[in-house]
């Protein structure tokens, strides 16, 4: 049998990797290795406290993984439906669901890998003196969890409005920034308190260092990623091209 | 046959009246751009972003009302100096959303040859670009910050009395929507002109807010240096704050406190760096190619 | 032609509006193996009408099948379809030969590399399928999309303005292409705003102008249907004077002109012309060395049409 998922990963792969917005992420990737590097050589404060607070929370989840996966996420199908090539893959007898999820995992690796490494190395840089492992890779995995999670959300919104940009932002640093601190029940809503809690489960950190549980958290994950991925794929399946004349 | 020609009269008639000439240029193309800013004259689509915005903005202006209103004037939930430090993260999203069409949307789609090729100068082009983003984000600083003022004034027991005591705030908070305005127009101007993007330039704008503030904390906090704590006069947002805070007077709070830096010192750069940003815009558009 | 019983694409009724525009207007027609064109002007509603044929539109009223399924929401019946549209629909950051053996595989066929080189020979791109395709000028782009497009070998084929940019040779080389895969049993629609494109290349022809089918045929058929305008002739003969009399005789001959060396005959009955014609000649002993009609053109029909 024909691997079309295959040969349509690495075409989306590629597509994403040959924009310029990439050196974009990249960059923000160096942020928290930066960040942990200022601390190493100039910190105090207790390491586990600021890789929790300041890096995982601060730097990695609340800034650099919502504006790389804003960056990629609205790529993906935004940069396709501009440029007219959509109808290329809409063309074909690919089931819609399958051109989803391809798009979307063409997005989550590049960030994946650069944010894993980032948050690996930067956790490892601030506990110097006695690595905390399992902070550090909690951070690692919660990243991975807010990566997955706004990258769906971003694709679903690229195929909803065409505006997909700027209700990201509003999304992430009004919604999740602001809001969220007023009504408490909108954490159930974020991605970013779905990855701290994430990171408050997983890194086993005192209730006064960081505190940020949030009960199943790593289904309501599950749940807004699976949702945004299908509302993507039912929105693609009625895409309709408005051409001019 | 013999070459023959005709021109016909079309009725084709010269203009004969007034030119207004670059004043009036100014003045329209000011007009114009406040209005596109905040997308009258387009579709819905481009008003929901900035009105929205604009509306969130007032958020605790509205709030500080309500609760004024409930308890007679009595309590201060938000208080004027400490107005920006709620919504400064919406303030930047809305130069995010605002700056990069309004500098380079013209450039983008080329049109601007059709205005160089008019009265105005490209200063004069930047300028009133520029004067326009600032103009938007004044209405964002002042116009909440008014709205607290009448608010807690018609909510106080006597307006009268509220306004002998408290019409001295109102110097403080015109100078510090200024500022704030001034600082976040040039900073966000100075991003937008790189890219003609709009995502990019958008991105680019709330990540360099936000992860200055981040860094600046960081090193502010964390470095035990000497002069660590001038790296808050790197963050725009911290820039508003200290000098928001040194206009009003008020008891500076959080890091600002602890970085002990004279107040006047975050003013004075703020301006620096509202101009610097004015700078990089006007050479971006002096130098660009058309 | 249309020795198939089964017509491959059937639209019925098929309206789109957009908001207040009606950009296709009640429009049925059934397309058969072989070349029909979409002929009309820009803004006629050709390129919205294509988008539907293709499935990348939905028709706001009617319906339209092909093979007989419909074509909206339904990705599996591409296998069967090819479809080469107007705007830019190529990456160009891949080779040529990338960008075809990527369509073959989407489009699930088992042979890839066999059957992207046969595509990429039909088109005439061997040579410079090698380099990406953002270094192509137009008419190459145009013709490693038609490559991509029937790499799977489709029953139908979907074009939206093929020969934009293309110079003439390549015209004529994708015209061949064409007439042997129509010839092969292929069911191909070709969209144009250029006449002479549209007379030559396709068997039959649906003509939109301003949203609506103004007709539907073979050309010189629909010519013929169009009573009420005089079919013109060109007529040489020994002796054109006399034939010029006895023509002027006649009911169904509205005028005759003399022009350079030959008669210009304007008749509303073609088949009582034609008939009548060598008669007369032969009544009187005249010799008719050229008898031609002069305005068979499809520019004759559209333009009448158009102005009607």
């Amino acid at each position: 049998m024909n691997d079309w998922f295959g040969t349509l990963f690495v075409l989306s792969l590629r597509h994403v990797l040959g924009q310029r917005r990439v050196l974009l992420v990249l960059l923000l990737a160096l942020v928290p290795i930066a960040a942990a590097g200022i601390f190493f050589g100039w910190g105090r404060r207790d390491p586990a406290d600021w890789t929790a607070n300041v890096l995982g929370n601060g730097v990695v989840i609340s800034a650099v993984v919502p504006l790389a996966t804003l960056l990629l996420g609205t790529a993906v199908f935004g940069s396709e439906i501009e440029d007219g090539t959509l109808v290329y893959l809409l063309s074909k007898p690919l089931p819609r669901w399958g051109i989803v999820l391809a798009k979307a995992l063409a997005a989550f690796f590049p960030i994946a890998l650069l944010l894993s490494l980032s948050s690996l190395l930067s956790g490892l840089l601030a506990t110097w003196e006695e690595p905390l492992i399992r902070v550090t890779l909690a951070l690692a995995a919660s990243a991975m969890v807010a990566a997955a999670g706004y990258v769906a959300v971003f694709v679903a919104l690229s195929l909803v409005t065409s505006r997909a940009m700027i209700v990201g932002l509003a999304y992430a640093f009004i919604w999740e920034g602001a809001v969220t601190s007023f009504l408490s029940g909108a954490q159930y809503l974020s991605v970013r308190q779905y990855a701290l809690g994430v990171f408050d489960a997983l890194a086993g950190l005192p209730d006064r260092t960081f505190d940020e549980a949030l009960p199943s958290a790593p289904l309501l994950a599950a749940a807004v990623i699976a949702g945004a991925l299908l509302l993507a794929t039912r929105r693609l399946e009625r895409w309709e091209v408005k051409g001019g004349e | 046959m013999a070459a023959e020609g005709s021109i016909f009269d079309l009725g084709y008639a010269r203009y004969e009246g007034a030119r207004l000439g670059r004043p009036a240029a100014l003045r329209a193309l000011f007009a114009y751009s406040v209005r596109a800013a905040f997308g009258l004259g387009r579709g819905i689509g481009a008003k929901i972003g900035p009105m929205g915005l604009t509306l969130v903005v007032a958020v605790p202006a509205l709030i500080q009302i309500a609760v004024s209103g409930l308890f007679r004037g009595e309590a201060e939930v938000i208080r004027a100096e400490d107005y920006y430090s709620y919504v400064r993260t919406i303030l930047a999203v809305f130069v995010a959303v605002v700056a990069p069409d309004l500098l380079m949307r013209d450039v983008r789609s080329n049109t601007i040859v059709l205005y160089f090729a008019r009265p105005l100068e490209r200063t004069d082009y930047a300028l009133v670009k520029l004067g326009t983003l600032a103009t938007c984000l004044l209405f964002l600083t002042i116009g909440p910050q008014l709205l607290l003022f009448i608010g807690n004034a018609l909510a106080s027991p006597s307006i009268g009395d509220f306004l002998r005591e408290e019409w001295d705030q109102l110097f403080p908070i015109i100078v510090s929507a200024c500022v704030t305005a001034l600082v976040l127009a040039g900073v966000g101007g100075a991003i937008a002109v790189q890219t003609t993007r709009r995502v990019f330039a958008a991105v680019g704008i709330l990540a360099f807010f936000l992860l200055a503030a981040t860094f600046a904390v960081v090193i502010a906090e964390t470095v035990d240096a000497e002069g660590a704590d001038y790296a808050l006069l790197a963050s725009p947002f911290h820039l508003m704050s200290g000098a928001t805070t040194w206009i009003f007077r008020a008891q500076p709070e959080g890091e600002i406190a602890r970085a002990a830096l004279p107040g006047s010192l975050y003013f004075a750069a703020a301006l620096l760096w509202a101009a610097a940003g004015a700078a990089i815009v006007l050479r971006r558009f002096r130098s660009l190619k058309v | 032609m249309s020795g198939a019983s089964q017509p491959t694409i059937v639209a019925r009724n098929v309206s789109r509006w957009f908001g207040n525009v009606v950009a296709v207007n009640d429009v049925s027609f059934e397309a058969y193996p072989g070349i029909t064109g979409l002929l009309g002007p820009n803004g006629a509603g050709k390129t919205t009408l294509l988008h539907m044929l293709a499935g990348f539109l939905r028709p706001s009223a009617g319906t339209i099948t092909i093979l007989g399924e419909p074509v909206w929401q339904n990705p599996r019946l591409y296998r069967r379809i090819g479809i080469v549209p107007e705007r830019e629909s190529v990456y160009p950051f891949l080779t040529g030969w990338e960008f075809v053996r990527a369509s073959a595989a989407l489009f699930g066929v088992e042979d890839v590399e066999e059957r992207s080189q046969r595509a990429i020979q039909l088109v005439g791109m061997e040579q410079a399928a090698r380099r990406p395709i953002g270094t192509y000028s137009k008419g190459m782009r145009q013709r490693i999309k038609v490559a991509a497009a029937l790499v799977h070998d489709p029953e139908v084929l979907i074009l939206d303005e093929p020969f934009n940019g293309t110079d003439p040779r390549q015209r004529l080389q994708l015209m061949e292409l064409f007439r042997s895969m129509a010839a092969a049993g292929r069911t191909i629609v070709v969209s144009s705003h250029i006449l002479e494109e549209v007379e030559r290349l396709a068997d039959r022809v649906l003509v939109i102008y301003a949203g609506r089918l103004a007709a539907a045929g073979e050309f010189r058929a629909l010519r013929r249907m169009m009573t009420d305008r005089p079919h013109t002739f060109t007529v040489r003969s020994s002796d054109d004077r006399a034939l010029a009399a006895a023509l002027i005789l006649q009911p169904f001959v509205r005028g005759v002109e003399f022009a350079d060396g030959c008669l210009e005959v304007r008749t509303t009955e073609f088949g009582a012309f034609t008939r009548a014609l060598p008669r007369l000649a032969r009544e009187r002993r005249i010799r008719l060395t050229e008898v031609r009609p002069a305005d068979e053109t499809l520019e004759s029909v559209f333009a009448y049409l158009v102005n009607r």
